[in-house]
């Protein structure tokens, strides 16, 4: 009972191990979103997004920007990726497949963001007939939204 | 009783041998309160190679960007969704191949997971210039014997077949 034991808690430790370690393997970038909403003292003012004309305060808009992804990969073995084909191939070779299908050669990938972004600045600028012009820039990509009140001081 | 077993192993097996086995994930996913407009169709935008090799099968470049390019526009066309005029509403699907692994079907014969075929697409669907939506789908051929031979090309069929159904269940016709 007790060797029956350990050998499965050994298949068990043996098939779960089998893999190689994660490497880079590139990036790409993905579009990110963010939502970013204006509003203005005096309400109406004109907003200007990188010297284009969006609207009138308040507003809204989204803003897009490049994200790079990273992406990883490794060799794992067949029970990874393919845990119930492996146990029928085992099953029906007899056990013959259980030493072959340890050996990690599958791909595993993984992507995850690397915290870059690109094209991510624009500049903001709100205009009202007898104020000040007010500037600033909006960041693009690790918040899903920015909220901005701008209040324009008078000339 | 025996023989009858002895069949459907033989048919199991058969079957293993002949089919190509391996993992496959696909998903899409609207962004904020989009709704395409029912009726709506897609046009292929650009395809770009994102993987940062240049893939080669038996020694000869492989231009992926055009076999998924072609792939997706036949897939589209299959599901009366390929836009080629208007008055029909137009969403842009653009894509990235982010992974990609030719494979060896003689490797996959010999050890299941060894020569795998791999792609990965990363899609955005544009309306107007706009990010509406993001189509993801990975697609391997890990397992499988002599009808695996040419899996480098068929399996940008597979992975356009998964896109095209997951935006098939956005549209409504």
């Amino acid at each position: 009972m007790l060797v029956r034991s350990a050998s499965i808690a050994m298949i068990v430790v043996l098939l779960a191990s089998c893999a190689t370690t994660w490497q880079e393997s590139g990036s790409f970038y993905r579009s990110a979103q963010t939502t970013l909403a204006a509003d203005s003292t005096p309400p109406g003012a004109r907003l200007f997004l990188s010297n284009r004309y969006l609207g009138d305060t308040p507003l809204s808009t989204t803003l897009e920007c490049d994200q790079e992804m990273r992406q990883k990969t490794r060799k794992v073995s067949y029970w990874d990726t393919q845990p119930g084909l492996s146990l029928f191939l085992s099953l029906i070779s007899l056990g013959l497949y259980v030493p072959f299908s340890l050996i990690p050669v599958d791909v595993e990938t993984s992507q995850e963001p690397s915290g870059a972004f690109k094209n991510n600045e624009f500049t903001l600028r709100i205009e009202a007939d007898g104020y000040k012009s007010w500037k600033t820039t909006v960041i693009c990509g690790p918040q899903p939204a920015v909220n901005l009140r701008a209040v324009l001081k008078k000339l | 009783m025996k023989r009858f077993s002895g069949i459907l192993w033989v048919t199991v097996l058969l079957g293993l041998v002949l089919s190509g086995c391996g993992a496959v994930s696909h998903e899409a996913t609207l962004l904020g309160n989009y709704v395409p407009e029912p009726g709506s169709q897609i046009e292929v935008g650009n395809v770009t190679n994102a993987t940062g090799q240049v893939p080669k099968v038996d020694d000869e470049v492989v231009n992926i960007e055009q076999l998924l390019m072609d792939a997706l526009a036949k897939k589209l066309r299959g599901e009366d969704l390929f836009w080629s005029a208007p008055p029909s509403r137009k969403l842009v699907l653009v894509s990235k191949i982010v992974e990609y692994e030719p494979g060896d079907a003689f490797k996959r014969w010999l050890l299941p997971g060894w020569g795998s075929t791999v792609v990965s697409v990363e899609g955005e669907l544009r309306d107007a210039n706009q990010l509406v939506g993001t189509v993801r789908a990975r697609r391997t051929v890990s397992f499988g014997g002599a009808y695996t031979i040419g899996a480098w090309r068929t399996v940008f069929a597979s992975i356009a077949d998964d896109i095209v159904s997951e935006l098939r269940d956005k549209i409504r016709k």
